[in-house]
């Protein structure tokens, strides 16, 4: 006996690959549209600097939402990240200011702390059993408050010109924030397709208790997620204090929102499982594409909000039709 | 940050709903203690005179977290630590968008019988009931910096006069482009808050005085010094000669003068800025900010505690009072006054 | 011949992708018991659910006393035609009582007020047509299984309908169970309700059919009276050819003890496991009878590590397994079946190949090696025929039967060498049932030992080379093959001296 019925390709094969980039379709083709449209639409569009600039822009959300699709396809979900880029933020920003830290140190300094913030947010998900919700949510409102508390609620400034590399230095053409996201999508890809890391955060995503039963560690695992999406979001987080030489308490509020929606329409299932990195960097892009072409051709600002609301509406409609028709079969 | 409401008010469902209970009630405390007050007192009763002991004042501005909003706070607490007596509480959301939140926070000093009370209101008509609901109690009222709609008589404003302030940017702007025509940009902050829609009403009217400066784009920057810098990065995609900027406030101008810096065009775009945190000021002195608005935030804070008190000890209502702005330009950076507006303390109070 | 109750003439259902039913033609007449048989995925529940009003027909007339009827949802066929279905899943609300269940949508009120003690008094008289003493202030969820199958028929009763749909309403019961059910059934019958029953348990069609049709790929095969519908003639009809021994049991020589389960104790939320011992020889296939709650997959799964133990020792091959989890057991060579698939066998998500090397992922320098993980997939699907577009295909998309193949093939490439089949024909078509249990006997004589837990006695009967028969978490007796016999087993199962009378 052998692979009967219907023969179909294996896997490597340009069909098959073929096939699961067309499930990302809905992203990819949104982002090839809107490209086209603006670089009819505005002259400025399709030059290096814009490019580059879209680049920048989308990498602090792009870095996050990474560490976020892991999160998603174990079927859990990460509140905190906007609140733990602040905090670490700010703390990578004091360490320089206060405690004349080297800024390398800083910047690992103030990754640590996301990585702290995120093993906490693992262990009330495994140890105390509390829904990754909640649990994340506690800590999007902790450490909010943390970053008031040790900023004073004042921004963090007189960090010295060097704290800006990370997040506006160049490497030959190439803007510092776009290698790091490069980087760190290598990285995420590796881990969701080809480590033990990646293929039981899917296994776990889908069924948790067929997981468990084929001796799969689910708590260590899941708290590694969590530390994964912590760290993200402190690298991010001292990118974006980077671009701005300074650790501002009030970034990244509400950017919890913008990364999962770049998750979402880069076609994860908030029901676990499912995500790619490459369709969140997808989404992440498209985002950045929005608000980009939103500014060059001068639109207000709720509309944008209004045109990122119904693309995910899109993302999410044609997966669920995509997946009713494989369910269906 | 309209994201950012959606999911607090979300989260604060439970809440509001309690909320809006409570402020059905008090509206209703409000007209009933109306009609039974003698003629004369008015449904606002006059502030009772406790013209000796302890008193509390608490201070509540729009959001903690700014510059602007912590020299407020030094501002009060000077002028409480120059008095005996005097317990001052500082609270305050940790966004301007969070009108819910702040109005709890002030029912909850109400509700712990505050002497007076001092605040900027992040809304102006849901925070109007706020302040009813204060009057009714008998405690005294000043907004600082926004005031309510409608504000009642007995409670005064102690506030910059942003349309004034607003259109000298204008002005500044065109003086230092001079003559000739000239592409400028406007990086506004939360469209719809009374604020930030002075300022813009401000802007474009003094802009409507110099026909030479051509208004290109006009993009938020949500109050967050990120969206900022890419809003400015953008703006100056679309807009290669661009060649002035007015960013209304402190998220914005750290934003632009990123943005600036990055492009190299620092000093060759004129920008004009609002508010004056370390970042901004360090701005003037590279040229990178042409020049700042600078509004008196520790003497809207001082001046506001020290006439709370007297309302207080003598029951007589302050009146109003326009902070006033200085403008802070490379050249008059090292001024004593423009110095002691920058750098506020007790010791040498600004005007 | 009477004149037909309801009449499909030409039906049919498309779904993207797939046409479930096509073309079919089917009458019921008033008062039979008309048992509807056919492989998973033949379009039974399509069909009653077109029947139900449930699902829109896209072509063909359904007839109701020789009159068209148009549609208009399940509530109006219930209510105002008399058709009512009885769903595969159990379709009740668990947290609301029994009562609030068999009168939602149709709450009893005054004044917009409900009244419960109306509500109650339905309740009753409803559950007293089923059989079924329960207060109808409980809360559903607290009722066993069998119990609340039965709220949902007494719930298919309300408006009194004159035909009630059955659909498989016997896959989650025992044996006994069974029996209850199929006297409601008869009762039923006797008040001149109509039963449209389906089912893939052909032993039911003798029990209970006056006719049977036979349904393969969306068709309708043949409909025949119960007398000519032999259970060899309906699967030759079902399958659309000969399927040989359904139970190929090898004679194989049992080898030493693989598996040594010594005093297995654990506290449990259904039953307690008191003092349980099992060996396990290879080559030897052992069976778990006993009745639902009798803890026979709760011994399984202390075995296992799936829950740890309270006391107890286990030991593969002489060495003690330390049971502190699943990894332990699988680590010391054990493997476990589970008896729902769908709930806690597979990832229903992925494809293939990542379900078959979930319990072992082969690595190069701690990176899955892929080229050998397809390897490996391709290796099992030719050893145990699993058929599958692709082994990239999701499990989601795969039949019953392969993905159980799927799910023994991860444990083969886990190394194990005692395997616990919990059920493992539930859901499963008769001729992959044939199949696994094929695979079954080949796993044995290869040297595997084998545990099977399964509530249909046929299947140990045949397979297994002794059956332990657990009672209220205790073992309650081991019986050699010389010795089976339905009748002992639920002696020792329900603890009386009597036997159990079918």
């Amino acid at each position: 006996m052998g692979w009967q019925g219907r023969r179909v390709p294996s896997p490597g094969t340009w069909r098959h690959r073929a096939r699961s980039v067309v499930s990302q379709l809905a992203a990819a083709g949104t982002v090839l549209v809107l490209f086209i449209y603006l670089s009819l639409a505005s002259d400025a569009f399709i030059t290096a600097n814009n490019l580059i600039n879209i680049g920048v822009q989308s990498a602090v959300v792009a870095i996050i939402a990474i560490g976020m699709t892991i999160v998603i396809i174990t079927a859990g979900i990460d509140l905190s990240v906007g609140s733990v880029a602040a905090l670490s933020g700010v703390l990578g920003a004091l360490l320089v200011v206060n405690y004349g830290v080297a800024i390398p140190l800083a910047i690992i300094g103030g990754t640590a702390i996301g990585a702290v913030a995120g093993m906490v947010n693992g262990l009330l998900v495994t140890q105390a059993g509390m829904a990754p919700f909640i649990a994340t949510l506690g800590m999007l409102s902790v450490a909010r408050g943390l970053v008031y508390i040790v900023t004073g609620s004042v921004a963090v400034s007189g960090t010295p010109p060097e704290f800006k590399v990370l997040g506006q230095g160049r490497l030959g053409a190439l803007p510092i924030p776009v290698l790091t996201l490069v980087l760190v999508a290598v990285l995420g890809h590796l881990i969701l397709t080809r480590t033990k890391l990646g293929r039981y955060a899917y296994a776990i995503g889908s069924n948790v208790e067929a997981a468990r039963l084929s001796g799969v560690p689910v708590k260590r695992y899941l708290a590694i997620v969590y530390i994964i999406s912590g760290t993200m979001a402190g690298l991010a987080g001292m990118i974006a204090a980077s671009r701005v030489n300074s650790g501002q308490p009030n970034f990244g509020i509400g950017l919890e929102l913008d990364v999962i929606a770049a998750t979402v329409i880069g076609g994860a299932s908030l029901f676990g499982g499912e995500g790619t990195v490459v369709g969140t960097l997808l989404g992440a892009l498209l985002i950045a594409l929005i608000r980009n072409g939103s500014v060059l051709l001068d639109i207000n600002t709720f509309y944008q909000q209004i045109i990122i609301g119904i693309i995910i509406w899109i993302a999410v409609f044609w997966d669920q039709y995509r997946r009713r028709r494989a369910a269906a079969r | 940050m309209t994201n950012l409401m959606r999911i607090r008010k979300a989260s604060a469902m439970r809440v509001r709903l309690s909320v809006s209970v409570g402020c059905t009630a008090a509206i209703v405390l409000a007209a009933a203690c109306s009609a039974v007050t003698v003629p004369g007192s008015g449904p606002s009763g006059g502030p009772k005179v406790k013209s000796s002991g302890p008193i509390t004042v608490a201070v509540v501005p729009k959001a903690v977290g700014f510059d602007f909003w912590d020299s407020v706070r030094k501002g009060a607490q000077c002028a409480a630590s120059k008095m005996t007596d005097v317990k001052l509480q500082w609270d305050g959301v940790t966004a301007e968008t969070d009108v819910t939140g702040q109005v709890n926070l002030l029912q909850n000093f109400l509700t712990r019988q505050v002497d007076g009370l001092v605040y900027a209101a992040t809304d102006a008509k849901v925070l109007a009931q706020v302040t009813q609901d204060a009057l009714s109690r008998d405690v005294p009222v000043i907004n600082i910096d926004s005031g309510t709609n409608p504000q009642p008589s007995n409670v005064p404003v102690f506030a910059t006069d942003n349309i004034a302030a607003a259109r000298k940017a204008a002005d500044l702007l065109a003086d230092a482009l001079g003559p000739g025509a000239h592409k400028v940009a406007f990086i506004p902050f939360q469209p719809g808050t009374v604020t930030n829609d002075q300022r813009t009403k401000g802007f474009k009217e003094g802009l409507a005085k110099h026909p030479n400066l051509t208004l290109v784009a006009e993009q938020s920057s949500s109050s967050d010094p990120n969206t900022a810098l890419s809003v400015t990065e953008n703006i100056l995609t679309a807009n290669p000669n661009l060649d002035g900027i007015f960013a209304a406030n402190e998220p914005g101008v750290v934003g632009a003068t990123n943005a600036l810096n990055q492009a190299g065009k620092a000093g060759k775009v004129k920008l004009i800025g609002w508010d004056a945190s370390p970042d901004e000021v360090k701005g003037v002195t590279s040229g990178a900010i042409t020049a700042l608005i600078v509004q008196n935030p520790f003497r809207m804070g001082f001046d506001s505690v020290n006439a709370m008190m007297q309302t207080v000890r003598t029951g007589q209502v302050a009146s109003s009072e326009d902070t006033g702005v200085a403008f802070v330009t490379k050249d008059n950076i090292n001024d004593p006054h423009v110095q002691a507006i920058l750098q506020p303390s007790c010791v040498n109070p600004p005007a | 011949m009477a004149e037909p109750l309801l009449e499909m003439h030409e039906v049919s259902k498309r779904y993207p992708g797939v046409l479930a039913v096509d073309q079919v033609s089917l009458t019921v007449l008033p008062g039979e018991v008309h048992v509807v048989v056919g492989e998973n995925g033949a379009g039974k529940s399509t069909l009653m659910k077109l029947l139900a009003q449930v699902e829109r027909p896209d072509e063909g007339v359904i007839r109701v006393d020789g009159k068209p009827v148009a549609f208009r949802g399940p509530r109006f066929a219930q209510l105002v035609l008399g058709v009512s279905m009885v769903h595969q899943e159990l379709a009740l609300a668990a947290h609301l009582s029994v009562a609030e269940n068999l009168c939602l949508g149709d709450e009893s009120s005054r004044w917009g007020v409900l009244s419960r003690r109306a509500d109650r008094r339905r309740a009753r008289s409803l559950l007293a047509r089923v059989n079924l003493t329960v207060d109808p202030a409980r809360a559903v969820g607290t009722l066993p299984i069998a119990d609340r199958q039965r709220v949902e028929i007494a719930k298919a009763l309300n408006g009194n309908p004159r035909v009630v749909i059955m659909d498989e309403p016997t896959t989650m019961l025992t044996e006994a169970e069974i029996d209850d059910l199929f006297t409601v059934i008869a009762e039923l019958k006797g008040c001149g309700i109509t039963i449209v029953y389906i089912s893939h348990r052909l032993d039911e069609v003798a029990h209970l059919a006056d006719r049977v049709t036979v349904l393969r790929d969306g068709r309708v095969v043949q409909t025949l009276p119960a007398a000519e519908a032999s259970p060899q003639h309906l699967i030759r009809l079902m399958v659309g050819r000969d399927i040989g021994d359904l139970y190929p049991k090898p004679d194989v020589e049992v080898g030493d003890i693989l598996l040594s389960a010594d005093g297995i104790c654990r506290r449990g939320k259904v039953v307690d496991l008191v003092d349980c011992s099992v060996d396990v020889r290879s080559g030897e296939i052992v069976g778990f009878a006993g009745l639902v709650g009798a803890g026979r997959t709760e011994l399984a799964r202390a075995i296992f590590g799936a829950d740890i133990p309270d006391a107890g020792r286990v030991s593969v091959r002489g060495r003690k397994v330390n049971l502190r989890s699943a990894r332990q057991g699988i680590a010391a060579g054990l493997g476990y079946l589970t008896e729902d698939r769908q709930a806690e066998g597979l990832a229903m998500a992925l494809p293939v190949d990542q379900n078959i090397t979930l319990a072992n992922i082969p690595l190069r320098l701690r990176m899955i090696d892929l080229p050998a993980e397809r390897k490996i997939a391709q290796s099992w699907g030719n050893q145990l025929g699993i058929k599958a577009p692709s082994i990239k295909s999701r499990v989601r998309t795969l039949s019953g039967g392969n993905q159980q193949k799927i799910v023994v093939a991860k444990w083969l490439e886990a190394r194990s060498q005692v395997l616990f089949f919990d059920e493992p024909a539930r859901g499963i078509d008769v001729a992959a049932k044939a199949e696994i249990f094929d695979l079954i006997g080949r796993l044995a004589a290869q040297g595997c030992g084998i545990v099977i837990i399964s509530s249909y006695l046929p299947e140990l009967l045949n397979m297994c080379d002794r059956i332990l028969v657990l009672r209220a978490g205790r073992i309650a007796g081991e019986l050699a093959r010389d010795e089976f016999s339905e009748e002992r087993i639920m002696q020792l199962a329900t603890g009386t001296g009597k036997g159990f009378q079918r």
